[in-house]
């Protein structure tokens, strides 16, 4: 690895101040100057990335070393990147005032430049650990998600497989559920729920159809009607499929939990005509209400033995015509909200997901370690 | 006659050594710093301030001036700086009282740099 000086910002008014603090640095730190505080903005938004550490004058024509602080924090812009406010004023209220708008350390002048030194090598190391660390977790959360998912996608597939269905299914039940609930929150506040629960239902809805597999291969595979009796039967997948998740002995698993509400009554119906508990309207929790949607829309858009693919039009018809099930209003809404553009959107690739999912947990980390 | 630096400082009733120190024992930097305090313009933004009768520009260069004077240890002049900050800031103040002291310092200050720096 190449060793390269990490670089540091010095904004200040006086060319005195700016020529001492680069003859203290310049053999550990490259140092670009700024005389005033607009420049230092310009300079840290076209530099942000290189800009190891920032020295910050506090008195200085405006806007003042505050006021640049307020900018750069109104931009997101204190986030990875370290502030030293530098400050011949030694008031209380006033340093406080700094540590309030986001600076990590403060020095009073006069300096002693060993300790200013120490100082700001301190605070590079620390934030570059932390950038560090928050893309390494990154990248981990993202690959134990992805190979999470795809086991469940794996898995599931082979149950579906067994039932003769295609194999995109399961992904155009995830990428559905995923799409509806996040439309389903768009247009009503009440619906809100946090991405990663987003994600985790999206997840879970894989795992609809599971209980088929404890199906007969001679129902589920039989060309032609089933007969009531045979229909009964077929009917029972949705407990089955709670009833096997019930006994792997992961109560309290979120994701476990969830991939039981929708195995049990992803086939519940709006009017309380659903199987198997005959639930009716907000009794059947909304994730699973969303997968009996998206479920159906799936079914009708894709090719079977017996019917071609229907066009989107053609399907929101016959699901907002009542010919498919009953549905929540609010969720046939969010469907046609989505739009005919659905089908490229449920073949989208999910990365960003992973992303923001990361983004999310490390979140909460730096909380609980600010916390301590 | 030229005095060296030291000589200036003990003129001032200033601690040489401890700015020496401070700025890691090299006397070049010392002197480059002094030049340059000397051909600041700073002292006549705060004199004009002062002229207009301008607080709030006059609380400024005392800032500045304070500063620069505290990082070369010329604490005479540097708390005469800190007094009129206060002043200006706590409200009640006469800003000729507060001026007069600063022009005196500085004025010392000038004269025993002219002395020891070429």
């Amino acid at each position: 690895m190449t060793k390269t000086k990490p670089t540091v910002l010095i904004v200040d008014d006086m060319e005195m101040n700016r020529v001492m603090l680069n003859d203290i640095l310049e053999s550990d730190f490259n140092t670009i100057e700024a005389d005033n505080g607009t420049r230092a903005i310009e300079i840290i938004e076209s530099d942000y990335e290189n800009i190891s550490a920032v020295l910050l004058d506090a008195m200085m024509p405006e806007p003042d070393g505050f006021e640049v602080l307020k900018i750069l924090s109104r931009k997101g812009l204190l986030e990875n990147m370290p502030v030293i406010m530098i400050s011949a004023e030694n008031s209380p209220e006033y340093i406080a005032c700094g540590y309030d708008l986001g600076v990590v350390d403060y020095i009073s002048r006069p300096f002693d430049p060993n300790i200013v030194l120490r100082r700001l090598s301190n605070v590079i190391i620390l934030y570059a650990k932390q950038n560090l660390l928050t893309a390494l977790i990154k990248e981990q959360i993202s690959k134990r998600e992805e190979n999470n998912t795809m086991l469940i996608d794996v898995l599931s597939s082979v149950v579906e497989f067994r039932n003769g269905e295609s194999g995109p299914h399961v992904l155009h039940i995830r990428r559905l559920t995923e799409l509806l609930l996040n439309e389903l929150q768009r247009l009503d506040s009440k619906y809100y729920m946090p991405p990663q629960d987003v994600a985790m239902w999206a997840t879970a809805s894989a795992m609809h159809d599971i209980g088929k597999i404890a199906i007969d291969d001679k129902i589920l595979n039989k060309p032609g009607r089933l007969t009531d009796e045979e229909y009964e039967i077929m009917k029972k997948h949705s407990v089955y499929g709670y009833e096997i998740l019930e006994h792997l002995n992961w109560h309290n698993a979120p994701l476990i939990e969830a991939a039981k509400q929708i195995c049990r009554w992803h086939h519940e119906r709006w009017d309380g005509r659903g199987y198997p508990d005959g639930l009716t309207g907000s009794e059947i929790p909304i994730p699973a209400q969303v997968v009996a949607i998206a479920d159906v829309y799936d079914a009708l858009t894709s090719e079977r033995v017996y019917k071609p693919a229907y066009s989107h039009e053609k399907a929101l018809d016959m699901i907002t015509g009542g010919e498919c099930g009953a549905f929540n209003p609010d969720l046939l809404e969010a469907l046609v909200q989505i739009g005919p553009n659905i089908k490229n959107k449920m073949d989208d690739d999910t990365d960003q997901d992973y992303d923001r999912i990361a983004e999310q947990i490390f979140e909460g980390l730096r909380e609980k370690l600010s916390e301590i | 006659m030229k005095i060296t630096v030291a000589e200036a400082y003990a003129s001032l009733n200033e601690n040489y050594d401890e700015v020496l120190t401070r700025l890691l024992g090299k006397e070049n930097l010392v002197i480059k710093y002094l030049t340059m305090f000397k051909n600041d313009g700073t002292y006549d933004q705060l004199s004009a301030a002062y002229e207009k009768g301008d607080a709030e520009e006059s609380l400024k260069a005392a800032h500045s001036l304070k500063g620069m004077c505290f990082n070369l240890g010329l604490l005479g002049l540097g708390t005469a700086c800190s007094d009129m900050v206060d002043a200006i800031r706590g409200g009640e103040y006469d800003l000729d009282a507060l001026y007069r002291p600063i022009a005196a310092e500085y004025t010392k200050v000038i004269d025993a740099l002219n002395k020891c720096l070429d």
